[in-house]
């Protein structure tokens, strides 16, 4: 089986599962070579990229490029300025470009502002490059690519393989007694009051936010 | 999402302190915890007790509530008999429910979409969880609500962003009850090719296997159908028309 790939049930896909798995089954890229596919058998069996929830029947994962071959897609805005190659994802790619100066970033920001005037730009960090963790024989498969580069861009809880809502009555509380007794401490009514607002208003955005919030405190 | 973790998940709205006081109201005074008493939870956007699936959703909640043994330990930093705390952390609801109908009359803030009666010790613990469930799931219903005035109920995909299964689980009960009864369906085939290019995004479904001539006659109609943003953009999707 391809790295990162998962077998799953078919009957969790009929009655609505909220584990963000594709609409679709067996996606592909115009861009692959899917057509080399001749020779399949219909074993029911399903596999679910665990990554970006993509689901194939088991044959179909055998095409070439599945994901689109790298070097082969349509280029898009700002792609002439990837000085760095690209990062990989299904269906797409994403220029890499090396800056140098707060300007030139500056300079970029400012191209995709003219360029897409009602969009909300955001820009994220990373303390260093972080990849999927797939070997180079599914890359090359789904990509065409081995030396592929697959961002991972999720929350540092969730790359821990933390349960955000389990934790999240023993975070909460322990939030709230810091609060409590901070509060006490001042023996004014409003502190209390204040802090449980702020307690309130922290576990909301934890619950919302899920492990970003908890990956940004801790 | 098993009803014990629903339960739990939504138990992180307890206050510890709340769990002190009642178990110190317990051990100092323990006629007064026993003693019925009633609470109603507002809500300035939900039309009934019943809206948006609440009801479904609290009683689920009331059903298989316990107290976090994660909370009863930090509870214990309040230094509170032991005893007192353990009866405490065994407390389950033990009262009833009177769910609002539509068009009931307004309260303060809002109209009261429920009433839960039970004894001061279990109400001291519920208050604040049920009404962080009345404010999601009423946040959530705006959302659905509108969404269902512009879309059919078989047009959208339940592309959550949430990173943990509790929101994205309550976001569904909520959407099935405006409509969208096949929200979260995954995995559908379809007979003829179909083709979506946003952005950057370009890919294909269909009858497979696939012929080259086919292929390429894909590639020559993607950048037809191209977009430059989803219909639905970024949190849902909707489904290839």
């Amino acid at each position: 089986m391809l790295d990162g790939f998962q077998a799953i049930t078919s009957d969790i896909l009929d009655g609505g599962t909220h584990q963000n798995l594709d609409a679709y089954r067996n996606k592909f890229s115009p861009f692959s070579r899917i057509n080399e596919l001749q020779e399949y058998s219909k074993t029911n069996a399903l596999l679910v990229d665990s990554f970006y929830g993509h689901i194939y029947d088991d044959w179909v994962i055998e095409a070439k490029g599945l994901y689109g071959i790298t070097g082969q897609l349509p280029l898009h805005f700002l792609d002439d300025k990837a000085n760095m190659g690209f990062l990989r994802i299904p269906f797409a790619q994403i220029p890499r470009i090396c800056v140098c100066t707060r300007l030139q970033i500056e300079h970029f920001v400012a191209a995709l502002k003219a360029r897409f005037a009602d969009y909300h730009i955001l820009l994220r960090g990373q303390t260093k490059e972080r990849v999927l963790p797939r070997d180079r024989a599914t890359r090359e498969r789904l990509y065409g690519d081995s030396g592929a580069i697959e961002p991972s861009l999720i929350a540092s809880a969730s790359r821990h393989g933390i349960n955000v809502d389990m934790i999240l009555p023993a975070w909460c509380g322990f939030l709230r007694f810091l609060l409590d007794v901070q509060a006490s401490s001042r023996l004014d009514v409003r502190h209390v009051d204040e802090a449980r607002e702020v307690g309130d208003l922290t576990e909301r955005r934890c619950a919302h936010s899920g492990a970003s919030v908890l990956a940004l405190i801790t | 999402m098993k009803p014990t973790d629903f339960a739990h998940y939504l138990s992180a709205w307890i206050w510890p302190s709340a769990i002190a006081e009642a178990a110190k109201e317990l051990h100092e005074n323990p006629g007064s915890s026993a003693e019925p008493a009633k609470f109603f939870i507002l809500s300035a956007v939900l039309e009934s007790g019943y809206d948006a699936g609440f009801d479904c959703l609290a009683n689920l909640y009331l059903q298989n509530f316990s107290i976090p043994n994660e909370l009863l330990n930090i509870a214990r930093l309040y230094q509170i008999p032991s005893a007192a705390l353990d009866a405490v952390g065994k407390a389950r609801f033990t009262g009833e429910t009177i769910f609002a109908a539509q068009g009931s009359a307004p309260q303060g803030s809002g109209m009261a979409i429920l009433e839960v009666r039970s004894t001061v010790l279990e109400l001291t613990l519920l208050k604040a969880p049920l009404e962080a469930l009345a404010e999601l799931v009423a946040h959530l219903a705006i959302f659905w609500k509108q969404l269902a005035q512009t879309e059919g109920p078989k047009a959208v995909h339940h592309e959550h962003s949430a990173e943990s299964p509790f929101l994205a689980w309550v976001d569904i009960q909520v959407a099935r009850y405006y409509g969208f009864e096949l929200i979260g369906r995954a995995g559908m085939t379809s007979d003829v090719f179909k083709i979506e290019y946003i952005d950057r995004f370009c890919n294909c479904h269909g009858p497979l296997p696939i012929d080259i001539e086919m292929l390429q006659n894909l590639r020559i109609t993607a950048p037809l159908v191209w977009r430059e943003r989803h219909p639905l953009s970024e949190l849902y999707s909707k489904l290839y028309s």
